[in-house]
């Protein structure tokens, strides 16, 4: 990848450098200064989002398969942001009605792995699991589990790639690849709008660099008049056609959730 | 920044504002003052938030006030001073532009205006109440007001999840399960039947009042073809709970039935003993019987700790003359005795603490109480019959379960020191005894979805052949597949092997969706030479096949 890049670099290069040693030193300059516009993008990104203090919403996913045969998830989740470190996170699951009431504990943290604690209500059992399968299904969906858990900035390094139109607005697109060697992905396109830099359009490339999922993002609204949130998150798998569709509803910020929520004693209490 | 007021604990506004609704004709007031609302919110914190980032925004002085809806909610509103129709509008008009919803609430008749400035002014507490010219119904307007926030209706919002005026939430799921077991060898007592039919409900309901507090129950039912012990109900939940918060602290309260796990590992949970083993259940004592208890937590910044007292003891379950897995005698508990002088009555008591220290996960519990495992002996009834009648001791139990989370390994231990007990010999016996595993999962393996996880555990207890159960010294070994499919099948492998003897028991659970409510689950139970030592023994022809069939609400 660094090879093809610092290859375009030097066709670049090429039209104003006269020498070879010249143009290599422009292809690393110019990489340099894609990595840091893509690093600032992302940091600028995380700016906006910074403030929220919490939130909780409603999400529904809908598994499709090839066939078009349908299958139904439903979830409630709560997000608690944390200075300076990663969100904690709490899902709780309402359907399949087979897995009712099991509830999922994540403290995401910025560089470290994240922790993460399940709970089964049958046996009314809180277990602390593994954090280490990121590019695993979440659910059965499309989605995999890192693909759920917010994008830290730590998380990625970064390239800005270029500008282009997306709908009405401009689009910037940057790569970004994945530091963690368990990701499931060599890196991932993202398409962010200029003004508010919300996400439209990701593009994942799995380890043999395969187009393998994009995720495309619609029906933002804006809350406590800064942060944009998106009703419908469409991920579809080009190498096996099936696809998620997952709607977000409800979301409230600000509410009145404690600290004690996101913690293995409130795990227990999850209804 | 603002003098923000609210009208906590104002009874006359609230009556103020029971009369207004009283009276007809009072939303079409002409000429109203009254005050801009841009917000309706459970939390007074979140409103006066709110109310300054707004009033920023907008450059007037914004205030919350308290308001109470019709059903005895309370809402902390953010509004604007007190002024003419007019004024209002124009401010209204005003954040429309700047994309901020807001609308216009008259005054109550009784109450004095605020002074006619261009500079609207936070209202005062007295004159806190309003009433809503539209929508008209106030509770629909506390709807509004929430939708306006790009809020509704959702199962968290504690307001609006229900139409009743006492609780905030009313939950009611449960399952069905129809099973059926096969045991393919003859029946090695008489009696036994070999193919019993069951059928399991299942309930929880969950009720959350608007102050708090919460009251679970759940109740169970069994009915089994061929074994009239097996057939039982039993009240697994049945607690009232408080939530309390105290600065980075918070407490809870449980009172009534409930469960409590304790334990890290997957083969034998030394230290969860707060409930008793509903052994007609099933052979691997995971299942529990619902414990009266008074259940305290405390979690702190520091760890968790949890005080139990529980008055009253529960006996353990055994299966009936027409079960399988059972002794050649049945266990008759009629005749149960116990250690303490208040029988059943004694009051045992349990504390644990637990904490997390980044990957590892620990608790040290303590119990004092009558044992929740019978010493079982020969006795013979009143009509000549011979059977095991149980014996709960006096005991004393000290605990420790530990994991530690690295990476795709799981490192488990849990172990007790147990004094009280009686040995399989009938002489009281201290003992330890610990269960030491270890787990890997290998994450989409052979590049499919399918995740594998190896586990391996090894119980000992010290008191070797002198143990009252199984696992006095065995190792199991196993393997998880979860397919992460829509269905969501998964399938456990395991064998729990005698490490000094020969006895296994072999063990495949299979469980696979069929669709969003029905749910197949399949397992096989295989007791292979056992020796006539173990504690299994005399179940050695009860190996089975459980097919069972479960639909959820």
């Amino acid at each position: 990848m660094t090879l093809n890049l610092a290859s375009r670099g030097l066709v670049g290069g090429m039209v104003v450098a006269v020498t070879t040693a010249a143009a290599l030193g422009t292809a690393a300059a110019e990489l340099a200064e894609a990595q840091q516009k893509g690093l600032d993008i992302a940091l600028e990104a995380r700016a906006k989002k910074v403030g929220f203090e919490n939130f909780t919403a409603s999400q529904t996913m809908v598994l499709r398969n090839k066939q078009g045969r349908e299958s139904r998830r439903a979830l409630r989740v709560k997000v608690m942001e944390v200075q300076d470190d990663g969100d904690r996170s709490l899902f709780v699951f309402d359907e399949p009605r087979d897995v009712q009431g099991t509830a999922f504990l994540i403290h995401s943290h910025k560089e470290a792995a994240d922790d993460q604690w399940l709970f089964l209500p049958a046996l009314k059992r809180v277990k602390r699991i593994s954090s280490a399968n990121r590019s695993g299904s979440f659910m059965g969906s499309e989605f995999a589990y890192e693909d759920m858990s917010p994008p830290e900035v730590e998380r990625f390094t970064y390239r800005y790639e270029r500008d282009e139109p997306c709908g009405a607005l401009t689009c910037t697109v940057v790569e970004r690849v994945p530091v963690d060697a368990k990701s499931g992905y060599s890196r991932q396109l993202v398409w962010q709008d200029t003004e508010e830099l919300r996400l439209w359009k990701v593009e994942y490339f799995d380890r043999k660099n395969a187009h393998l999922k994009t995720l495309t993002i619609d029906g933002y609204e804006r809350y406590l008049d800064r942060y944009w949130q998106a009703s419908n998150m469409t991920m579809v798998n080009h190498l096996t056609g099936k696809s998620t569709v997952l709607t977000w509803e409800d979301y409230r910020f600000r509410t009145d959730l404690a600290a004690g929520e996101f913690t293995q004693t409130g795990l227990r209490r999850i209804r | 920044m603002f003098p923000v007021i609210a009208g906590r604990g104002q009874p006359c506004a609230v009556a103020t504002l029971v009369l207004a609704l009283a009276s007809p004709g009072f939303g079409a007031v002409p000429d109203a003052t009254g005050v801009a609302v841009f917000g309706s919110y459970l939390n007074a914190l979140n409103a006066e938030r709110e109310a300054e980032h707004l009033g920023e925004r907008l450059g007037v002085a914004l205030a919350v006030t308290e308001s109470v809806v019709a059903d005895g909610a309370v809402f902390y509103r953010v509004v604007s001073g007190t002024m003419p129709e007019r004024g209002v509008r124009e401010l209204i008009a005003r954040a429309a532009e700047r994309g901020q919803d807001a609308w216009f609430a008259a005054s109550v008749a009784a109450v004095p205006t605020g002074p006619e400035s261009p500079d609207p002014v936070p209202p005062k507490a007295d004159r806190a109440t309003l009433v809503e010219v539209a929508p008209v119904a106030a509770e629909d307007a506390a709807i509004a007001a929430a939708e306006s926030q790009g809020r509704r209706q959702t199962a968290f919002d504690v307001a609006h999840s229900s139409r009743s005026n006492l609780f905030a939430r009313v939950d009611l799921t449960g399952s069905l399960s129809a099973e059926s077991r096969m045991f393919y060898r003859d029946a090695g007592h008489m009696g036994q039947g070999s193919h019993p039919n069951s059928l399991v409900g299942r309930l929880g309901l969950y009720l959350e009042h608007r102050a708090g507090w919460s009251f679970t129950l759940s109740p169970f039912y069994r009915y089994d073809s061929d074994d009239p012990s097996r057939t039982h109900a039993d009240v697994h939940e049945a607690y009232a709970m408080f939530v309390g918060d105290g600065g980075d602290a918070q407490w809870e309260l449980r009172v009534g039935a409930d469960r409590v796990f304790w334990g890290v590992v997957e083969s034998n949970n030394l230290v969860d003993i707060v409930n008793q083993v509903d052994l007609v259940e099933h052979p691997d004592e995971k299942s529990k019987l619902g414990q009266f208890m008074t259940h305290l937590t405390y979690a702190a910044p520091w760890g968790v700790v949890e005080f139990l007292g529980m008055p009253y003891h529960r006996q353990r379950t055994f299966p009936g003359r027409a079960g399988r897995l059972r002794f050649p005698w049945l266990v008759d508990a009629d005749l149960a005795t116990y250690e303490s002088s208040a029988g059943d009555r004694h009051v045992d008591l349990a504390a644990r603490y637990s904490h997390t220290v980044g990957a590892l996960d620990f608790g040290i519990s303590a119990f004092d109480g009558t044992s929740r495992e019978p010493f079982l002996s020969p006795a013979v009834r009143p009509d000549g019959d011979v059977v095991l009648a149980p014996h709960y001791a006096e005991i004393s139990q000290l605990g420790l379960d530990s994991q530690l989370t690295l990476g795709a390994w799981l490192l488990k231990l849990e172990g007790i020191h147990r004094t009280g007990m009686l040995n399989r010999l009938g002489s009281e016996e201290a003992y330890s005894s610990f269960v030491l595993g270890g787990e890997y999962s290998f994450y989409s393996a052979f590049g499919t979805a399918l995740d594998v996880t190896v586990l391996t555990e090894w119980c000992y207890d010290e008191r070797g052949v002198r143990s009252t159960t199984k696992f006095e010294n065995d190792i199991l070994l196993g393997a998880r597949l979860a397919f992460n499919d829509v269905q969501g099948t998964e399938l456990l492998v395991s064998t729990l092997q005698g490490a000094d003897h020969d006895s296994r028991v072999f063990s495949v659970e299979l469980n696979r969706r069929l669709s969003d409510r029905w749910a197949l689950e399949a397992e096989v139970i295989a007791l292979r030479e056992l020796d006539p030592t173990d504690i299994l023994y005399e179940t050695r022809r009860d190996s089975f096949l459980e097919v069972g069939l479960v639909y959820s609400f």
